[in-house]
């Protein structure tokens, strides 16, 4: 059995346990909320943080959504019918497919676990959760309608957050993590290829199987505009057991904040994401022949392209610890390597326990 | 994926992060007693009542100056940032004593030039009695771990600033 636990590690694990909280500061977000009367009680010899609001922990759950319906071929639509090969009569080509999958539906849970170790340094680690289902329509017998179906733990990342500057204006922030290949790129389905269950394209694994590293630059105005940018990227190193790696992705995202209470903030965003398409191949999923891609999601060219997506959402803090979000956001322009599945919407639910 | 696998992978990566620790652990913690003292100078910007006019319609932000060490600035930022946040009517704007044109209030952790005319009509907050500053209105002090602070109303009132009886209750009162 794989030794997971050895002797330097929990050395180290329990060094850290002792050493952490004697590191400990009490954030200045505890200091602002002091009433005079608080403070007035305050001992500056008492060595233990204030009583409100010690924690530094946080914990937020997150429960996303996406449907992906229709094709695309760079901005250009395509319907089902002309993707799915109809089978001898019709000219097969590059751009159609004997299997096509029709509407692909995720959704992901998320348990977020943040520590902050000062006003300037936070670490995040988080786990997804995930199901997908993929309806299919196909010209083999016995397979005309079928879905396919996979759930199980997504990559899980380590992420620290610096704050690079902090004025009365604006906040600067940077993140970089890591995301583990904890999902399973192994899943298996009954598909058209064979009778049984068989090793399922890219769109149905749960992980990407590669050591990829989140960046992310985001900034935040404090002053008369309450707005929010930021740039993001994921690169994934090497190639994974099945010879292949994710595409990179580089994203670009902004939103305004409206305060309609000092409690319940409307925001209203914009994002542009660029995802390149994957390398290598996992040729467990192709068939013998002049067109091996039995389906466009099982070509690793068919991946990736452009989007630009609006958003809108509404943050309500509910209690003096807690908040909750909604988001729903629509692609507006999408220019695809396809055929390629196209995003119909994407939808956000995130409870927290604020810092 | 196994759950083996799933904490294999974390704990790979746990034991890399953790070279990033020392970083952020290197950051100077202020004294308890100093954030006690920025805390209470957003308080007071609550209990006390500048003139009409003061505050005046074209720049609606308080002007809260300091002149201090990086790290009491710094956690003084990071409090206003939080106020802010919560106080969309009435902003607080901080700046060095030294880079401000005007002063609603100036805290001193060591003396400026009195004639400074950014501060000569601020409501002055000295951080101890050992600040040898004159025009002060307002000044800490320690007793029995807690902080304290003294008002001297005269001089509150040559800057034409009312502290409300709540706040008045909590001061000692210079001269009496």
């Amino acid at each position: 059995m794989q030794k997971i636990f050895s002797f330097p590690f929990i050395t180290v694990l329990i060094s850290c346990a002792v050493v952490l909280p004697a590191f400990a500061q009490s954030t200045p977000s505890e200091f602002a909320e002091l009433s005079l009367h608080e403070l007035f009680e305050t001992s500056i010899a008492d060595k233990s943080a204030i009583n409100k609001a010690d924690s530094r922990w946080s914990l937020a759950y997150n429960v996303k959504s996406a449907q992906f319906r229709g094709y695309l071929d760079g901005d250009a639509k395509r319907a089902d019918s002309q993707v799915l090969w109809q089978g001898q009569g019709e000219q097969r080509t590059q751009q159609n497919f004997p299997i096509l999958p029709t509407v692909i539906d995720q959704q992901v849970h998320v348990l977020s676990v943040g520590y902050s170790v000062n006003d300037d340094w936070r670490v995040h680690v988080s786990l997804p959760y995930i199901s997908q289902s993929t309806d299919h329509i196909s010209i083999v017998p016995g397979y005309e309608n079928f879905t396919i179906d996979t759930d199980g733990t997504g990559d899980g990342v380590i992420s620290v957050s610096h704050r690079l500057v902090a004025t009365t204006e604006d906040v600067w922030w940077f993140t970089i993590g890591t995301s583990l290949p904890t999902g399973s790129i192994d899943e298996t389905g009954d598909t058209p290829r064979a009778a049984g269950d068989q090793q399922l394209p890219y769109t149905m694994q749960l992980g990407s199987g590669t050591y990829d590293f989140p960046l992310e630059f985001s900034y935040q105005s404090l002053g008369k505009h309450d707005f929010s940018l930021s740039m993001s990227a994921m690169v994934r190193t090497g190639k994974n057991d099945r010879d292949y790696r994710l595409g990179n992705s580089y994203g670009i995202s902004g939103n305004y904040n409206f305060q309609l209470t000092p409690t319940l903030k409307p925001y209203l965003g914009m994002a542009y994401q660029y995802r390149s398409a994957i390398h290598g191949q996992d040729d467990e999923i192709i068939v013998d022949g002049a067109f091996v891609y039995p389906a466009s999601i099982t070509n690793p060219h068919l991946y990736g392209g452009k989007k630009v997506s609006a958003e809108l959402g509404i943050r309500w803090q509910f209690s003096e610890f807690y908040a909750i979000s909604a988001e729903f956001s629509k692609p507006i322009y999408q220019h695809l390597n396809g055929p390629q599945p196209k995003e119909n919407y994407r939808t956000g639910l995130r409870l927290s326990r604020l810092m | 994926m196994s759950w083996v696998r799933i904490i294999y992978c974390f704990k790979r990566t746990f034991l890399f992060f953790l070279l990033l620790a020392p970083l952020s652990l290197s950051a100077q913690e202020l004294p308890k007693e100093r954030k006690l003292k920025a805390a209470y100078l957003l308080n007071f910007t609550k209990y006390l009542t500048w003139p009409e006019g003061k505050i005046n319609d074209r720049e609606t932000a308080f002007r809260l100056c300091v002149n201090s060490d990086p790290s009491f600035f710094a956690f003084m930022q990071a409090l206003v940032v939080k106020y802010n946040q919560s106080n969309a009517e009435r902003k607080i704007a901080l700046s060095h004593v030294n880079n401000a044109k005007h002063c609603h209030m100036a805290y001193l952790q060591t003396p400026v030039e009195s004639f400074l005319p950014q501060i000569t009509r601020a409501v002055i907050v000295l951080e101890s009695l050992d600040v040898q500053q004159s025009n002060s209105a307002i000044r800490f002090y320690t007793q029995a771990n807690k902080v304290r602070f003294e008002f001297d109303l005269v001089q509150l009132a040559n800057v034409q600033v009312k502290a409300s009886s709540e706040l008045l209750k909590l001061a000692r009162i210079a001269g009496k």
